[in-house]
C-alpha cells in the first residue's frame, strides 16, 4: 500500500526572497496502522497513541484541533520533543520502541491523529 | 506581518477499502501567543558523514525572547536516493525517528534547553540532508576574544 505525504510551505513577505517549496514522498506502508482519528486528549501524562512495543517504523501524523491549547508529544518514556499549538499539524517518522504520547497542557484537547507502519 | 504558511497532504488510493484517503491540514506558523508570525529562518543542504552523532540547529541558549519551545519549527529531508539508507533523528541521546531516502519531517520543535538539541546520525553511509528552522529569535555565536 502506498501513502503520499507533501509538505508545502509559503511566505511571501517576510523574506527578501519568497519561499515557496513542495516536497512529497511515497511510502510503502503495511499493518498495523491507525486511520485518522479524533482523540481527547487530558493533562494525564501516559496517553499512548503508538505503543512502544510494536516494531517498526511509523509515519505518525497529528493536528492540535483545539483553538487555545497546546498538545506536548513525547516518548513513552517522557522525553519532549514537540508542542502543537492550537490548529498546527506535524509529520515525522517514529522509530522501533520510542512510542509516541501525547499529553495537554493546560486543559483537555482533541487531537486529530492518524500513523501507518513502513513496509 | 510575517505569514509563513504550512500545508500537509497525506493521501493514499489504496490504503483505505472503497474509498481514496486525503488527509489536508494548513497553519500558519506563528510566534508564541499566536497572533505574530515567525521572522528568522536558517535553512542548509549538509553532508552528514557516518559515525557521528551532530548537532543540527540552535541550542536554545542561541535563541532569546519568545518561548522558543513553543515558536521553532524544524523540517528536514533526507535527500539519499539508496533506500537502504536511513538518518536517525532524536532529542540529545534520545532516538525519535529514523528518515529514510526521500523522507521528510515537520515538527513543531519542543527547544525547551540546551538539552533539547536535535540531534542526527547518517547511517549506513554517507547522506545529504535538506533542512529549514523557523523561529522568532536566533542569537548568532558570541565571537572568539
Amino acid at each position: 500500500m502506498a501513502l503520499v505525504p507533501t509538505l508545502t510551505i509559503t511566505d511571501t513577505t517576510t523574506f527578501s526572497d519568497a519561499i515557496n517549496f513542495s516536497v512529497t514522498d511515497s511510502l510503502s506502508v503495511e499493518a498495523p496502522a491507525q486511520g485518522l482519528t479524533l482523540a481527547t486528549i487530558t493533562t494525564a501524562d501516559n496517553q499512548e497513541l503508538v505503543d512502544e512495543a510494536v516494531s517498526g517504523v511509523f509515519y505518525f501524523y497529528a493536528k492540535n484541533t483545539d483553538s487555545t491549547n497546546f498538545v506536548i508529544l513525547q516518548t513513552t518514556a517522557s522525553q519532549q520533543y514537540a508542542r502543537l499549538s492550537p490548529g498546527e499539524f506535524c509529520f515525522f517518522p517514529i522509530n522501533d520502541g520510542n512510542g509516541l504520547e501525547a499529553r495537554a497542557d493546560t486543559a483537555s484537547c482533541i487531537l486529530e491523529y492518524a500513523y501507518w507502519k513502513k513496509a | 506581518m510575517a505569514t509563513t504558511t504550512a500545508s500537509v497532504s497525506i493521501s493514499s488510493s489504496d490504503l483505505n477499502p472503497g474509498s481514496n484517503l486525503s488527509i489536508n491540514a494548513s497553519s500558519t506558523l506563528m510566534k508564541a501567543g499566536l497572533t505574530t508570525g515567525l521572522t528568522q529562518l536558517r535553512t542548509g543542504y549538509e553532508s552528514i558523514a557516518t559515525g557521528t552523532e551532530f548537532r543540527l540547529g540552535n541550542k536554545a541558549t542561541e535563541m532569546v525572547g519568545d518561548a522558543h519551545n513553543i515558536a521553532s519549527w524544524v523540517y528536514i529531508c533526507n535527500k539519499a536516493t539508496d533506500d537502504t539508507y536511513y538518518i536517525d533523528w532524536g532529542i540529545h541521546e534520545t532516538m525519535i525517528g529514523r528518515l529514510y531516502a526521500g523522507d521528510w519531517m515537520f515538527i513543531p520543535w519542543n527547544a525547551s534547553d540546551d538539552a533539547a538539541e536535535i540531534e542526527i546520525e547518517a547511517q549506513v553511509g554517507a547522506q545529504t540532508i535538506e533542512y529549514a528552522f523557523f523561529a522568532s529569535d536566533f542569537v548568532l555565536p558570541t565571537a572568539s576574544a
